[in-house]
Parts: C-alpha cells; sequence; structure tokens
C-alpha cells in the first residue's frame, strides 16, 4: 500500500484532469508500442517474402529462358532434319528474339534480387555468354542452311548448342537451388516471426493490463480517498463534530477542496459560537427579566415556547404546549380575558396585548404583560410572534406603593408624629383633665366640714364618666389609626347618607335640627371605604349640627344633597343656617384634628379631608349665601390607583370594569 | 368683700364646664360657664367677671386667642387663666405676651389652677 500512497501523493501534484489523461496516454503508449512490435515482425516476413518472389522471378525468368531455349534447339534439330531452309529462316529470328527477351527479363529479375542476397555468380555471365553468341550462331547456322550444307548445321548445332543445354539446366538448378534455400529461410523466418508475434501480443497485453490496472489504482485512490475523507468530514460536520479536519495532500482540486471544506468548518463554528453566545445572552435576559417568547402559529394551533415562559408558567420545559394547557393556568376570572384574545387571534388582528392573571397550582397569583405580533411565514402562513413578561412584583410594588402612598398621606395628612402625640394626648387629656378636676373637687368636698357627701358622690360618678371616656378615646383613636386597608367597595352615597343620618337622628333631633335631604335618584355608584366615607358625613353632620347650636331666630334647617357631577363625579354636599365662618377662619377650621363632644369623639374636618382625598376627591367649604355654610365633598365614581381598568379584571368588582 | 368673685369659663368641652365649676365653688368662687367665646361676649358677665379661664381651641368660631385680643382691643382687662390640651409653645408664648396670667395644660393638679387663681385675683 506505501506504493500505493506514494504513488497518490506523487499524482496528487496534478489535478484530476490531466491525471487522467497522463494514465490514458500511457496505456495508449504502451499499446501502439505493441502495435509498433507487430509491425516490425509482419515487415519482416514481408521483407522475407519479398526475397523469396524476387528469387521466384528469377527462377521462372531463367526456367522460362532454359524451355525457351531447349524449344529453340529442338526446333533447329527438327528443321535440320528436314532440311527446311525456309522454314529456319523465317522461325530463328522470333525464337532469338524471344531468347532474347527471356534474357532481358532473367537480367531484369537478378537486378531486381536484394543485394545482400547470394546470388550464384555464374548466373548471369552464362546467360550473357549465350545471348552474345547466339546470334552469331543462329546467323551461322542460317548461313549453312542457305548453303544447304546441312551436315554442318547438325554438327554445329550438336556441339555448341547441345552442349550449352547442359549450362542452362545447371543455371535453372543454380537458381532452383537459391529458391529454396530463400523458401527455407522464408519458413524459419515465418515460424520465428510467428512465435514473436505470439510472445509480443502476450507481452503486451499483460504488461498494458499491468500497468492499466495500477495506474487505475493509483488514480483511483488517489480521487477516492481524499473523497472518502471530504465524506467523513461532511458527515462529521453534520454531526456537529466542528473540531473534525480533513487531512490534506498535495495541491489538486480535491486538496483545495479539502482546504477550503476546513475554513467552512472553522467560519461554521465561529458563526455557531456567536449564535449559541447570542443563544445564552438571550436566554439570561429573558430570566432576568422575567420575559418569555412565543410563536403561535394559528392554523395548525403549534405554539412553541422559549424555556423562560416555561418557567414562567410553572411547567416542565419541552412540554408540547396548547391552548388548553395555558387556560389550565389562566385564572378563572381572566379566563374570558383569554377566549377574547384567541377570538381576535384566530380573526387575523395584526397586534393584540393583554394583561391577566395566573393561578398558579400553590394557589399564588402571578400578573403576566403579553403582547404579540402577526407575521406571515414563508408558505404566508399566519403567526403570531410574542412575548410575554412577568408583571407581579411589579403591580405588587406598584400596589404597595399606592398603598405606602395613600397611607402616607392620609398618615402625614392628619398628623405627623409629634402632632399625632399632641392630637392623642389631646384627646385623652381632655376626660383627664376632667377625671382629675373631679377628684380633687371630690376630695375637698370631703374634707369641708360637714363633709359634702353628694357632691362628692357627684363628682366620683363624673370621674368614672370620665375614666370611661378616656378609654372610648382610647379605643376610638386605635380604630382610627389601625393599619387596616382601606376596603374599597361599590357603594351609594345616598345609602350612606341615609344611614347616617338615621343613626344620628336622635342627637339632631336632640339639638332641634330639622333635617332636609335632596338626594339625587340617578346617583352613580362609587367605589370607596364606606366606613370611612360615613365618618366623614357623620362629621359634616355634627359641624353643621354645631354651628346652628346658638341660632334660635329660625329653624335648624341642616340639608343634605347628592349630585352627579360631570358624568364623573359624585357631591355631597352638608347645608346648615349655622353662624357660618369667615374666610380667614376657613383654614383653621380645617385644621381641627377632632370634636370634643359628650359621647366621645369623632374625627374632624382635617381627618375628613384626608379621607376624601385618599379617595381621590376633594373637600372644602363655603359661606353661604344666607346664613351658614356649606360643606361639601365630591370623589370620583371610580377612582384610579384602588383598582385596575379598561381590559384588566378587579378582582373584588367584576362589574367595576364596565363603564 | 363677702360675695364670692365672679369666674367665668368659657369652653366648648361640655366635661370641663361640669366639672371645672364645682371645684371653683370649693375654692370659693362663684362659676358661669359659656360654651363659647361668642357666648361669653354675647353675655353680660364680662363687666362682673374677675378672671377669664379659657379654652384655647374652639372650632367652628373665635379661639380663646381671639377671644383674648377682642377683649383687649375692647378695653376689658379680665385676667386670663388659659386652659388647654394641646401643647402648642408658640400659642402659649403669644397668649402669655398678649397679658394672661397663666397658661396650663390639661390634665392640671387643682393646686396649679388655685396658684393661678390667686394670682389673677389677689383679693382673695
Amino acid at each position: 500500500m506505501n506504493s500505493d500512497t506514494s504513488k497518490s501523493i506523487h499524482l496528487g501534484r496534478f489535478n484530476i484532469g490531466p491525471r487522467l489523461s497522463l494514465c490514458f496516454l500511457v496505456i495508449v503508449l504502451l499499446m501502439l508500442g505493441g502495435y509498433g512490435l507487430l509491425l516490425w515482425q509482419f515487415h519482416r516476413v514481408n521483407a522475407r517474402g519479398n526475397r523469396l518472389a524476387a528469387v521466384g522471378q528469377e527462377l521462372i525468368a531463367v526456367s522460362r529462358f532454359q524451355a525457351d531455349f531447349f524449344k529453340l534447339n529442338a526446333r533447329l534439330d527438327e528443321l535440320a532434319k528436314a532440311e527446311d531452309v525456309e522454314g529456319l529462316k523465317k522461325e530463328a529470328e522470333p525464337m532469338r528474339a524471344l531468347l532474347q527477351s527471356d534474357i532481358d527479363q532473367t537480367r531484369n529479375a537478378i537486378s531486381r534480387l536484394p543485394v545482400d542476397l547470394n546470388s550464384d555468380p555464374t548466373v548471369l555471365p552464362t546467360i550473357e555468354a549465350i545471348q552474345s553468341t547466339l546470334p552469331s550462331q543462329l546467323a551461322k547456322v542460317t548461313a549453312l542452311a542457305e548453303a544447304s550444307d546441312w551436315e554442318a548445321v547438325r554438327l554445329r548445332l550438336t556441339n555448341e548448342n547441345k552442349p550449352l543445354e547442359a549450362d542452362v539446366s545447371a543455371l535453372v538448378r543454380a537458381v532452383e537451388l537459391q529458391v529454396r534455400k530463400e523458401l527455407a529461410a522464408q519458413l524459419m523466418e515465418s515460424a520465428r516471426s510467428q512465435n514473436r508475434i505470439l510472445i509480443i501480443v502476450s507481452a503486451t497485453a499483460v504488461f498494458t493490463l499491468a500497468v492499466a490496472g495500477l495506474l487505475g489504482l493509483a488514480v483511483t485512490r488517489s480521487i477516492t480517498q481524499p473523497l472518502g475523507s471530504l465524506m467523513t468530514g461532511s458527515k462529521a460536520l453534520a454531526k456537529g463534530d466542528f473540531s473534525h479536519r480533513i487531512p490534506t495532500q498535495g495541491d489538486d482540486e480535491l486538496a483545495s477542496l479539502s482546504e477550503v471544506f476546513n475554513d467552512m468548518v472553522v467560519r461554521l463554528q465561529g458563526l455557531y459560537m456567536d449564535v449559541r453566545r447570542s443563544e445564552a445572552f438571550l436566554a439570561e435576559g429573558q430570566k432576568l427579566a422575567r420575559i418569555g417568547s412565543f410563536s403561535w402559529l394559528i392554523t395548525s394551533n403549534e405554539i412553541k415556547w422559549s424555556e423562560q415562559l416555561y418557567s414562567i408558567f410553572g411547567l416542565e420545559s419541552g412540554t408540547r404546549v396548547t391552548l388548553d394547557l395555558i387556560g389550565s393556568r389562566v385564572h378563572p376570572e381572566d379566563l374570558h380575558l383569554m377566549y377574547d384574545m384567541v377570538a381576535r387571534a384566530q380573526g387575523g388582528v395584526s397586534d393584540f396585548e393583554y394583561e391577566h392573571r395566573l393561578l398558579m397550582p400553590d394557589g399564588s397569583i402571578k400578573y403576566l404583560h403579553l403582547i404579540a405580533h402577526a407575521n406571515r411565514d414563508r408558505e404566508g402562513r399566519l403567526e403570531y410572534i410574542g412575548a410575554v413578561q412577568d408583571v407581579t412584583s411589579r403591580r405588587v410594588s406598584e400596589e404597595a406603593l399606592a398603598k405606602a402612598r395613600s397611607e402616607l398621606s392620609r398618615v402625614t395628612r392628619t398628623t405627623s408624629l409629634g402632632v399625632l402625640t399632641a392630637s392623642i394626648a389631646h384627646e385623652v387629656n381632655q376626660p383627664l383633665s376632667g377625671i382629675i378636676t373631679n377628684a380633687s373637687t371630690c376630695l375637698r368636698m370631703l374634707s369641708a366640714d360637714p363633709p359634702n357627701i353628694d357632691g362628692a358622690r357627684e363628682t366620683a360618678r363624673r370621674t368614672i364618666r370620665d375614666g370611661n371616656r378616656a378609654s372610648d378615646v382610647i379605643t376610638r383613636l386605635r380604630t382610627l389609626y389601625s393599619k387596616k386597608d382601606p376596603q374599597p367597595e361599590l357603594m351609594n352615597l345616598n345609602e350612606a347618607a341615609r344611614e347616617v343620618v338615621s343613626l344620628s337622628l336622635s342627637d339632631l333631633q336632640r339639638n332641634r335640627v330639622v333635617l332636609r335631604h335632596e338626594l339625587a335618584e340617578d346617583l352613580p355608584h362609587v367605589t370607596g371605604d364606606r366606613i370611612q366615607l360615613q365618618q366623614v358625613i357623620l362629621n359634616l353632620l355634627r359641624n353643621a349640627s354645631d354651628a346652628m347650636s346658638t341660632i334660635d331666630d329660625r329653624p335648624r334647617e341642616l340639608l343634605i344633597t347628592t349630585e352627579r357631577v360631570g358624568g364623573d363625579r359624585v357631591r355631597l354636599s352638608v347645608k346648615d343656617v349655622g353662624i357660618g365662618f369667615t374666610p380667614q377662619s376657613m383654614d383653621k377650621l380645617f385644621e381641627a384634628f377632632y370634636t370634643t363632644k359628650t359621647d366621645g369623639m369623632g374625627i374632624g374636618l382635617s381627618i375628613s379631608r384626608s379621607i376624601i382625598e385618599a379617595h381621590r376627591g376633594q373637600l372644602w367649604a363655603t359661606p353661604n349665601s344666607g346664613p351658614g355654610a356649606t360643606f361639601s365633598f365630591a370623589i370620583p365614581c371610580r377612582p384610579e390607583g384602588l383598582m385596575d381598568a379598561d381590559t384588566r379584571v378587579n378582582p373584588a368588582n367584576p362589574a367595576a370594569g364596565a363603564a | 368683700m363677702s360675695k364670692r368673685p365672679l369666674l367665668s369659663v368659657v369652653d366648648d368641652d361640655e366635661s370641663v364646664r361640669e366639672s371645672l365649676p364645682d371645684l371653683l365653688k370649693e375654692f370659693g368662687f362663684t362659676v358661669r360657664t359659656f360654651s363659647s367665646a361668642e357666648e361669653f361676649l354675647a353675655s353680660d358677665s364680662i363687666v362682673q367677671t374677675k378672671c377669664l379661664i379659657l379654652d384655647v381651641a374652639m372650632p367652628g368660631g373665635m379661639t380663646g386667642l381671639d377671644l383674648q385680643k377682642e377683649l383687649r382691643r375692647g378695653g376689658k382687662e379680665i385676667p386670663i387663666i388659659f386652659i388647654t390640651a394641646q401643647k402648642d409653645e408658640a400659642i402659649r408664648a403669644q397668649a402669655l405676651r398678649e397679658g394672661a396670667v397663666k397658661f396650663l395644660y390639661k390634665p392640671f393638679s387643682d393646686t396649679a389652677l388655685l396658684e393661678a387663681l390667686n394670682a389673677a385675683v389677689p383679693a382673695n
């Protein structure tokens, strides 16, 4: 295999095209070589054949000459016997001419013999001798015949021509021998050539096959090995193994391809790492901000969630998400919102935004804020891409902030710590003072001479009463300053006012107050703390009653009115015909924390104002054009900050979300 | 004078108007009570009152300080002992500046009141 790899490396220097061309070239050359050798053999055989042919031609020419010569001689003999002079004269020349042509042909044939042929050197001279003597011979014979010296003719023929026959025959035999030699040589040559051809063909075939095989193997390997590496590399890449590198050998196209491939892998690895990093950032960001993302293919209701969204919903990552699954987590009171959203999405709206709650299995509630945007995917199908944020902590802190703010405003409005202490002290000190005064009086009465028992008894009684009053003060203070959340409820101000009126009716009647009321019939409901608002109304009633306590020259009329203002507010007014107030004293009016009455303590205008302001309303007083003053407060029907608006649902008041 | 001097108590708090007169009577005074400064001004007790025991905070009308000013303006120099449940230094300072005899915080002891009365009505 070493030779193969070395061959591969060696071959690897060339590009594939030239490599293959080179192989073909080598094979073709080998075959041509084989052909060349064959042609050489054929040439040799051919050459032999030519020689044989040439010698054959010589033989034929000589043999013809011999035949014609013998014929001449025979004819001459006949003519001599017949003593045919005419015949002799007539036939001698053509026969001589014929022989001449035979001699020419023979000479021709001889001249055509290959140079290296060992031809019998006597042939030509013999023939030429005959050629040279023949005409004179014939002339002589003819002359003798004409002289009718037939004896001399016959003598001449026998002595001079006949012996020539033997020479000619010897000549022929010599040429024959030559021919035979050549023939033998030819046969041998043929046989040898046959062998050689066999060898050549076999050798060429085998050699060519071997070379072709080896070359083919080498070249194939030089191509398939890098290809195999490429395949392995591609498979590794497909599996996600970025560390795999393809070994590159040589510098042909495959090597270039391998290098390019390796570069590509490095680049891909980089990109992959970048993607993973930004995915990690995104996931981390989602986790930090508690935002999850989702995609929702409407036609098939295929929903995909990011990891953070699973975490928000408290579901295991990778769970198949269906609308039912989502619905199982949505707070029952907000399910209608979800159905509404699904309907709008299926109707193909371009964006939607919702807030709704989740009810988790452990009973806790999460607030979610959801936004989504419509997209068409590659096949034109409607798909929503969106994000969901867990805004529970924000909502909780918003509510806590609102609560703290209202608490703060209430507390700061009503009192700072020093002033609070002062007001508590003030309220407690009143009965305390009574106690001390009465007790002191009691002591003095008892030490009088005689002791004033009745007086002492009375003062003692008053002491006890004041003690109780003090404790009432504490209790009322405690209730008033208890950190109870305002209990907002949907209520009707008319009903609340009527209740207060009925409760304080006896008091009012005792003070000879004439109560009238004009309560609006279509008064819209308001959302507020019933107890607190009733305390405010009570305060206003008492103030009105007090203001009229010294009035005797006219009926102590007290008018309560309620009316709707501006479509979204409600106003309650308490009008009296009492002593009224001057503009200068109005501030002092509202500084009063409490009013002190025999039946204990009620809230003053300062606290009343705080309560109304906590309901996002106003409390104010205006002097009447006639005697007395009118105290009014106005509050909005749906104070913001206490509940949700628009699509959000108020857990305590589902109906409050309307209008 | 064998006749007991007249004290006027002006306080909107009913328990004060109940308890204080008995004590003052024990001290040897006659007492009239009023629930507001206006009531006192409208009455005929001003001339005879030897000393005014006056609450400061009386919502719905004139305060004690207002009455004090009003009396001074009217030239009625009646000694005033203020009683109040609110500890406000500014009010105390003003009251004393305006000539109040004493400024007492509720609850006050009977001896403190007696002292103040002795200062206001020396003849007793």
